[in-house]
């Protein structure tokens, strides 16, 4: 769910901004960290950074006979945790604006917040609190809940720049509308993409035992 | 993909180019955000500019143009005010429509800037004229490489999968879906194992270097800024 480029008025795309850069450069702090640590940290990051493009780039069949893509946030967040998570997808949210024009710049803070740090952060806390249970419906809820908490957190972005009319209760009244239509594609494209993200790390806990998961 | 948009980005034409150009969308942008004049001067010289670069223009702008209108029609049927056509239930009024014609010239004129940066602009040059440093630097440019191995890799696995028919139908085109992410996942971490060397074998000691950018054309730049200021002052 990315909101395109000059979507937003110029005082909502500057409060994103100010909301995402805090989390965006503690990811940084912490990718940082992890280099100094370990050179070889960096091909790694490199990688994961080619990896979370090309996943949210991948077409999904969906209901409406468009194609949707999954935004991939939901796997990454259980492989590298969400302050990396949040500096790898907002440098692969600028590079879709830059070679897809897909997303926008000035969009960039509004789309960083809910598709690399709320969903995943959401996604993250599913993860864990079922790991214990079972692998396969922790994966799945983290994919889920990742997908459903960025179409909402997108909602509310929207309905706060476009209210229904002035005031709280303006805006509540949107969102619940934004909701309503979004829900039409959004909701089958989560499943998709959760059991998709269940697959996928099943076959890496089965396959690559040495990939360690958050 | 994104190699061909790379052999477009480099034989395009460029009316304005360096880092300049770069500086010039960067500023352009949030001026576009502000005003209606200056929508209306960018939408028409971003695009002659965009065309001009290149033909590929319209085939970039195709998806997110589409996006833009759908997200459009929604707001169109969202907020309230005096009706003034409604379909079942939804409503159009005269706020919504307002709106929603505004938000549509807005995101116009910004795509139309954005898609000169996109047809004329390679990564590393527009890294190289925002001056990033350090080990960012370092991380988009392998990050930008990785990408293009990935995505060259992932089209092979797909059109092989695809000549399996692999994608007839949603179940099987998801359970394809999810085996091509893994073996590209697995992919992935044997290019960081070759990355690894080769960065080795070049003696690479953090530097990664980018050629420099010239200016084209400058003044044109910096009047078609002041043209847009203009708009802000009307």
């Amino acid at each position: 769910m990315h909101i395109m480029e000059g979507f937003l008025k110029p005082e909502w795309c500057a409060f994103w901004f100010a909301l995402a850069t805090p989390v965006v450069i503690y990811g940084a702090w912490r990718v940082k960290r992890e280099i100094e640590k370990d050179p070889k940290a960096k091909s790694l990051l490199a990688v994961s950074l080619g990896f979370i493009f090309v996943l949210s780039a991948l077409k999904l069949p969906s209901v409406t006979g468009s194609c949707s893509h999954p935004t991939g946030t939901g796997v990454a967040v259980i492989l590298f945790g969400p302050s990396v998570t949040a500096f790898l997808s907002s440098i692969a949210l600028l590079y879709q604006a830059l070679l897809l024009a897909h997303g926008g710049i000035t969009t960039l803070g509004a789309n960083t917040f809910s598709m690399g740090i709320v969903g995943p952060f959401f996604g993250f806390l599913a993860y864990k609190a079922l790991k214990k249970f079972s692998l396969p419906v922790a994966f799945f809820s983290a994919a889920a809940v990742a997908d459903l908490t960025t179409y909402v957190i997108t909602s509310l972005q929207l309905a706060l720049a476009f209210p229904a009319f002035p005031g709280i209760e303006g805006v509540w009244i949107s969102a619940i509308r934004f909701l309503g239509i979004f829900a039409i594609t959004q909701l089958p494209i989560a499943v998709v993409e959760a059991f998709l993200a269940v697959a996928l790390l099943r076959n890496i806990k089965a396959y690559s035992p040495e990939v360690s998961t958050a | 993909m994104s190699e061909s948009l790379e052999s477009v980005q480099v034989r395009s034409r460029k009316l304005i180019d360096g880092p300049i150009k770069v500086w010039l969308v960067i500023v352009a942008l949030p001026l576009i955000l502000i005003d209606l004049h200056v929508q209306l001067i960018a939408l028409i010289l971003f695009s002659a500019l965009s065309l001009h670069a290149s033909k590929y223009f319209l085939k970039l702008i195709t998806v997110p143009l589409s996006f833009i209108i759908l997200g459009v029609v929604v707001i169109m049927f969202t907020i309230d005010g005096k009706e003034i056509a409604s379909f079942y239930f939804l409503k159009i009024t005269d706020k919504s429509l307002e709106t929603a014609i505004n938000t549509l010239l807005r995101s116009f004129s910004a795509i139309s800037a954005l898609s000169y940066l996109v047809l004329t602009t390679t990564l590393p040059e527009f890294l190289s004229a925002i001056r990033i440093k350090g080990f960012l630097k370092e991380i988009m440019l392998l990050g930008y490489r990785a990408i293009q191995v990935l995505i060259e890799e992932f089209e092979t696995l797909r059109i092989s999968a695809d000549a399996r028919l692999g994608f007839s139908g949603i179940k099987k085109a998801t359970k394809t879906t999810s085996m091509l992410s893994y073996i590209l996942f697995l992919r992935a971490f044997e290019k960081v194992e070759k990355f690894e060397r080769a960065k080795e074998a070049r003696c690479y000691s953090g530097n990664f270097p980018i050629l420099k950018f010239e200016n084209k054309n400058s003044v044109f730049a910096i009047s078609l800024l002041a043209l847009l200021a203009l708009g802000l002052l009307v």
